[in-house]
């Protein structure tokens, strides 16, 4: 394994030494065997000569500790790169940018600290999962829900503080979180919002202090190491209905958003309505001649008069704007048998985490107006775009998260082992991130190794966005230790290397 | 999950001496990671992706749920465990430690043939 960049083999011992003291030595990674989980082995670069590895980890157990070795870290002004549960794949996993970055492993901090069923919230560790929390409220039978994305291992700070999102009412999850408690790079511990109040009644109540609200500030950024976070949840509801609105061709996807943009912004539709390509075809079999229709799937919570009532309207709204469309629903009514659920897309939109799609894909998700003919513009750009590669787009999915934007999640394939293959991926997602940025639109979250060519887009007056977060990162973080390369953003010595 | 990690560490050497209260109490600590941390993915039932996979590629030669297997080496689930293999995400030492593999290891094999 490398060396963090700088430092020579007796600096390298030294550094570990000082992390076991800070930690415990068994804590402290170094051997190829343990480090083999903190490779991104589903990055187009894995065991490429440009793949960053690491040169060691370390698992901090609280936050006294995380300070410790994030002191250390300045002391040798080596790169460290943060991971929760380490499960971000597809857009890194729990790799870094910087070849021998030391990862920071935040899985030991696994403590649920809190719970209030009354208000409907929970206070986490960065070691939680999705998975972990729901078992927690299920033994519990706490009747809370929460909101999980697709794969349910990763973390709920880590995949919160990347915009991930889910399929609930909460979906557009970040904002649902309330007060963080963050070691900065320089080691001191904040909380932010109600938390900076010693002794707060409202932390996770309200999310503000006065002046600015500053939790973003540590959402895909390099600012901070988050040690605990607020997430709001949803109460158990009476009823809860889900549905499928499906239409037959790939072009019906302008009709099919134009409909839904008013039931969305006039509040029948709430949850974060997801359109998957219908029927689902694996990634390269689509038949370029009719490669399929699109599945809205749509969920409503409620009373059950209530969650039937806007069901049918909505069957009315596509009737009359789409003759032709078909519907599915299924209806559950308390007492819920939430394990039971089969279906996949019940059990993403009841908050139940699952597991099961392939990881041998690279991601590149971007932000859209919610509008129709921008969705298929953009299947029709990344399509002619897939073409210069000896590939094909055909649209993928298309999150409505709020009533005013959608995101799309697009991914490549990869193929284990195939570098040319895996090469190529790599450049078509860059020529995807170019052709896009020229049409004035942007990602919302790529993959570790498209993050500069994805903060190249937003160049207005100079990339002044870009300049802002760097003299942010020269502030806050002045020896550059914490995520170089973290989206585009890097410590003033690395913008200096790479000039 | 430090309770899992009290009994993880039970000296696994007591196999030889035929402590069978130390093996039991291995084979429980192995079972309750499996439980713990490959259930939700390779258990029976809906949204099982791991035994989606192998029951595909195995075509009933051999059983999808790890749990019935009787031919897994030692060597083998360690490698898949440790390294990027068969499709599936590595653990870290800070998911499943070496002592907590070696009880997993113990559970999945205590059927070997």
């Amino acid at each position: 394994m490398p060396l963090p960049p700088g430092l020579t083999e007796s600096d390298f011992s030294d550094l570990l030494a000082e992390f076991g003291q800070a930690v415990g030595s068994e804590y402290v990674y170094s051997s190829d065997e343990h480090l083999q989980g903190y490779r991104d082995g589903v990055s187009p670069l894995y065991q490429t000569d440009q793949e960053p590895v690491p040169s060691a980890a370390v698992a901090p157990a609280n936050v006294e500790e995380v300070q410790a070795v994030v002191r250390i870290a300045n002391r040798y002004r080596i790169p460290f790169w943060v991971n929760s549960t380490g499960k971000n794949f597809g857009y890194g996993g729990p790799a870094g940018v910087v070849n021998g970055t030391v990862n920071l492993d935040l899985k030991r901090m696994n403590r649920i600290l809190q719970v209030n069923e009354a208000n409907a919230y929970a206070l986490v560790e960065p070691g939680v999962s999705f998975f972990e929390l729901y078992r927690y409220l299920r033994e519990r039978n706490i009747k809370l829900w929460l909101d999980v994305p697709s794969p349910g291992w990763g973390s709920i700070i880590g995949n919160t503080i990347e915009y991930g999102l889910g399929y609930t009412d909460q979906g557009q999850r970040v904002n649902f979180l309330c007060g963080m408690e963050v070691v900065l790079p320089n080691g001191e511990v904040m909380r932010t919002g109600q938390g900076a109040i010693p002794g707060s009644q409202s932390w996770q109540h309200y999310r503000r202090s006065i002046g600015p609200r500053i939790d973003e500030l540590f959402c895909q950024t390099n600012y901070g190491v988050v040690t605990k976070m607020g997430i709001w949840l949803r109460p158990e509801p009476p009823a809860y209905l889900a549905c499928s609105i499906m239409t037959d061709r790939n072009e019906k996807i302008i009709p099919m958003i134009d409909t839904m943009r008013p039931l969305r912004l006039g509040g029948i539709i709430n949850n974060n309505a997801t359109l998957y390509r219908y029927p689902f075809v694996q990634e390269g079999e689509e038949n370029p001649d009719n490669p399929g229709g699109w599945n809205n799937r749509v969920a409503f919570y409620g009373l059950e008069g209530v969650v039937r009532q806007h069901w049918e309207h909505v069957q009315d709204a596509y009737n009359d704007a789409m003759p032709g469309t078909a519907f599915a629903s299924n209806l559950y009514t308390t007492p819920y048998d939430l394990d039971s659920l089969g279906r996949s897309p019940d059990r993403l939109m009841a908050g139940i985490p699952s597991l099961g799609s392939s990881l041998h894909k690279t991601y590149f998700s971007m932000a859209l107006p919610f509008d129709g003919q921008a969705a298929w513009d953009l299947i029709l750009l990344l399509d002619e775009a897939s073409k210069r590669h000896g590939r094909r787009y055909f649209g993928m999915a298309h999150h409505v998260e709020t009533p005013h934007e959608m995101v799309t999640t697009s991914s490549a394939l990869l193929r284990p082992g195939d570098d040319e293959y895996n090469q190529t991926t790599m450049r078509m997602i860059k020529d995807w991130i170019v052709s896009t940025g020229e049409q004035g639109l942007g990602p919302y979250r790529v993959s570790t190794p498209c993050m500069d060519d994805a903060m190249a887009q937003f160049s207005f007056n100079n990339h002044r966005l870009l300049r802002f977060y760097e003299e942010l990162k020269d502030v806050i973080d002045p020896n550059g230790i914490m995520a170089p390369g973290k989206n585009g953003i890097w410590p003033r010595h690395m913008r200096e290397d790479r000039a | 999950m430090r309770w899992i990690a009290k009994v993880a560490s039970l000296p696994i050497l007591a196999f030889a001496n035929g402590g069978a209260a130390a093996q039991d109490a291995t084979l429980a600590s192995g079972e309750r990671i499996y439980l713990d941390k490959c259930e939700y993915c390779h258990g029976d039932g809906v949204q099982k992706g791991g035994t989606h996979v192998l029951r595909a590629r195995y075509q009933g030669a051999l059983p999808a749920l790890l749990t019935e297997r009787t031919d897994l080496a030692p060597e083998y689930i360690s490698a898949v465990l440790r390294t990027w293999s068969n499709g599936m995400a590595p653990f870290r030492p800070t998911e499943i430690s070496d002592s907590e593999l070696e009880a997993l290891v113990a559970f999945l094999t205590r059927n070997n043939e």
